[in-house]
């Protein structure tokens, strides 16, 4: 399901943005592979936070601008990745329940300065 | 295509554990485990950080080619696992040794070839500093391997390269990088791994929307096939030349899928896109159900994506979940290893489309390509579709990028997909030459054309040393229009004709130049010389290359402006 075309992002206001969780392998350059993997595919990063719950893995969760490129398929873009042992995210039906809960309003003014 | 979609684990692979001898440094392991995996072959240039690497070589049984540029170490590498189906594998010191892989490693990225891509790396005691031939591969690379490995233990190598082998061949298959550092290269094994395992995960080989594809088919009334290089990637050639039989539902193919029908096949209506068949591309453009199978919806098929096949229902086939829907929203997905998936047509009956049929087959008759140029000059696509009826079947055809390679696509005519070798999404120019050498060792007996252009030969002309050195039989057909021939085409079409360098008149002769590299060589300049020119081809025994003198202005016909619908095909004929 396409769930971009459910959020229109025509408010310049406006930022709507979501979380994806990801599950890698504390590999040399793993954070890296994934975060330059979301932004060539177009997808606009604003927020990310890692830890590593064991030894040997990161989780990684990752706050991206709602935009053209399609979520669903960038989760299927970061699962391909070697390190990766899970991505997801909230899509489709589950999104539409949970909408107010999983989608964030930022001021576009508080982020990005004005001229 | 693939996916290994899914679930990577941390945990050992016993698969890809390998044993590891202790009296052995890792340089000595590398070589040791890359014969333990069946590599025959490594495409390769020594240097600085990779001697230790050489130097193991030197008592190994792997059999080193020696290219003389690593730009054609890595095209080479990439033709040969086209051809051969194994891992092509490419070694080159750090630095530029490194940085000249990359173009070959992208290339290899955009085609989904399994390549093993091993670079020599400063020693870690001083990585980070700007050290003496010192660039960071490993991040260069990042956005063009499917995976790789920065060596940060002796230990780990042997796991390494077993675990590399297998992801760079396994799903979809990609290039994977091992960066090598030259003092854990000259180290001593001491323990086991310690890195995690990445373990290729199963793709899933059933769907749950069979019932929906059948009934697709079944409801069309104008039904396509739309076949790219993922079926040849996954060999089901077999496979769906009995399907366009069984059911009569007629086929277009991609530049990757070339071969998999024939042009005997009674409903193949060629190859669709920017330089397509306009019978296929109308085609499309009229079907109402696009069956298609291990594509990608690439902007050089489909024209403006937008007013691509504007009437159809999609059921997508495919490997790569992340493939499915990317540009082109579908209707049915099956997803998984095309062998597997295909099986859901298995009793697919004939399709009651004779009126669709009868309609394909009249656009067919009518854009079937000509060969009956008036003029006196060497007319290319005569020369390519004589190329494929004098050589046998098990001819293997490498191609530079250009006029000539799209030439190649239309008017040579193959019966099996891997005698056509093509830079397909990344448009290499300088491919050619260096995949023939790839192609003729996975062939050794077999013969391989390298068809190139005046301005794609030069960017690897080295490489005719290689030929040379190794006695390779590989031959050249070389088309020479004087000018980089496709940019002239474009600028004369869209740029009003203001030709901006891509004159090259001043190019050096290539007999000449073949012949100092003690290549046998000879030239045509008009189309009654043809047949002896290809003769000379086919009864040369060593290397040769025939140049071909082709008028400056030819063309490319069909085109699809860049951008514009499939719909809007120019053809000025031989204009």
């Amino acid at each position: 399901m396409d769930t971009n075309k459910k959020m229109p992002n025509t408010d310049t206001n406006q930022l709507y943005t979501k979380k994806i969780s990801i599950d890698i392998n504390a590999n040399d350059g793993a954070i890296l592979r994934v975060l330059g993997l979301i932004e060539r595919r177009g997808h606009r990063v604003i927020t990310m936070h890692s830890y590593m719950p064991t030894n040997t893995s990161f989780k990684l969760e990752v706050e991206i601008e709602l935009g053209t490129p399609r979520q669903d398929v960038l989760l299927h873009q970061i699962k391909r990745l070697g390190d990766v042992v899970d991505a997801k995210d909230l899509t489709g039906e589950e999104l539409a329940a949970v909408l107010q809960a999983t989608v964030k309003r930022y001021s576009r003014h508080d982020m990005i300065p004005t001229d | 295509m693939s996916s290994q979609s899914a679930q990577q684990t941390v945990t050992s692979n016993a698969s890809l554990d390998t044993e590891i001898d202790a009296e052995l440094n890792g340089a000595q392991q590398l070589v040791k485990a890359l014969e333990n995996q069946g590599v025959e072959y490594i495409f390769g240039y020594p240097g600085g950080a990779i001697m230790p690497v050489y130097d193991a070589l030197y008592d190994s049984s792997l059999k080193h080619i020696l290219c003389r540029h690593e730009q054609g170490c890595a095209l080479a590498a990439d033709a040969y696992a086209r051809v051969s189906g194994d891992v092509g594998v490419c070694m080159a010191t750090s630095g530029p040794g490194a940085t000249n892989l990359v173009t070959g490693i992208a290339n290899a990225y955009m085609d989904s070839i399994p390549m093993l891509a091993i670079t020599g790396q400063v020693p870690t005691s001083v990585m980070g500093t700007d050290a003496f031939q010192e660039v960071d591969i490993f991040s260069m690379t990042l956005a063009i391997v499917k995976h790789s490995y920065i060596v940060r233990h002796t230990d780990d190598i042997p796991a390494i390269v077993a675990e590399a082998i297998e992801l760079a061949k396994s799903g979809r298959p990609g290039p994977v990088l091992i960066d090598l550092p030259k003092d854990i290269a000259s180290g001593n094994v001491q323990g086991k791994r310690f890195i995690p395992a990445v373990e290729p995960s199963n793709i899933p080989t059933t769907s749950s929307d069979e019932k929906a594809a059948l009934e697709l088919i079944r409801n069309a009334k104008k039904p396509l096939l739309y076949i790219g290089g993922g079926a040849v990637m996954a060999g089901v050639e077999k496979e769906l030349r009995e399907l366009a039989e069984r059911t009569g539902i007629p086929a277009v193919s991609t530049l990757k899928g070339l071969g998999v029908l024939t042009k005997d096949s009674e409903h193949y209506l060629g190859m669709l896109g920017m330089h397509g068949n306009q019978a296929a591309n109308k085609a499309v453009q009229t079907s109402d159900l696009l069956i298609s199978i291990g594509v990608r919806f690439d902007d050089r098929a489909t024209g403006k994506l937008d007013e691509f096949a504007p009437n159809a229902r999609i059921l997508h086939v495919e490997v790569d979940a992340a493939e499915i829907a990317k540009l082109r929203a579908v209707d049915v997905a099956l997803h998984g290893d095309l062998n597997e998936q295909l099986k859901v047509f298995s009793d697919l009956e004939p399709q009651a489309i004779a009126a669709w049929q009868f309609d394909c087959q009249a656009m067919k008759k009518e854009f079937a390509w000509r060969y009956d140029y008036p003029g006196k000059d060497i007319y290319a696509p005569w020369v390519l579709n004589r190329l494929t009826e004098k050589f046998s079947d098990d001819l293997t055809v490498t191609c530079d990028v250009g006029q000539h390679q799209m030439w190649v696509a239309q008017h040579c005519d193959f019966v099996n997909p891997t005698q056509h070798v093509t830079s397909g999404g990344l448009g290499t120019m300088g491919y050619g030459l260096p995949a023939g050498i790839g192609a003729q060792f996975a062939k050794p007996d077999s013969p391989v054309v390298v068809v190139s252009g005046d301005g794609s030969i030069m960017m690897n002309i080295q490489e005719l040393a290689t030929l040379k050195r190794y006695d390779l039989p590989v031959k050249i057909l070389l088309f020479d229009n004087s000018a980089l021939g496709l940019v002239r085409q474009w600028q004369d079409l869209f740029f009003e004709g203001r030709q901006s360098e891509v004159d090259l008149s001043d190019n050096p002769d290539f007999v000449k130049v073949a012949q100092a590299f003690g290549v046998t060589a000879k030239r045509i300049t008009h189309a009654e010389e043809i047949e002896e020119g290809l003769d000379f081809l086919m009864n040369t025994k060593e290397a040769c290359l025939l140049h071909v003198i082709i008028d400056k202005q030819s063309n490319v016909w069909p085109l699809v402006p860049q951008g514009k619908s499939n719909s809007t095909m120019l053809d000025n004929g031989y204009e």
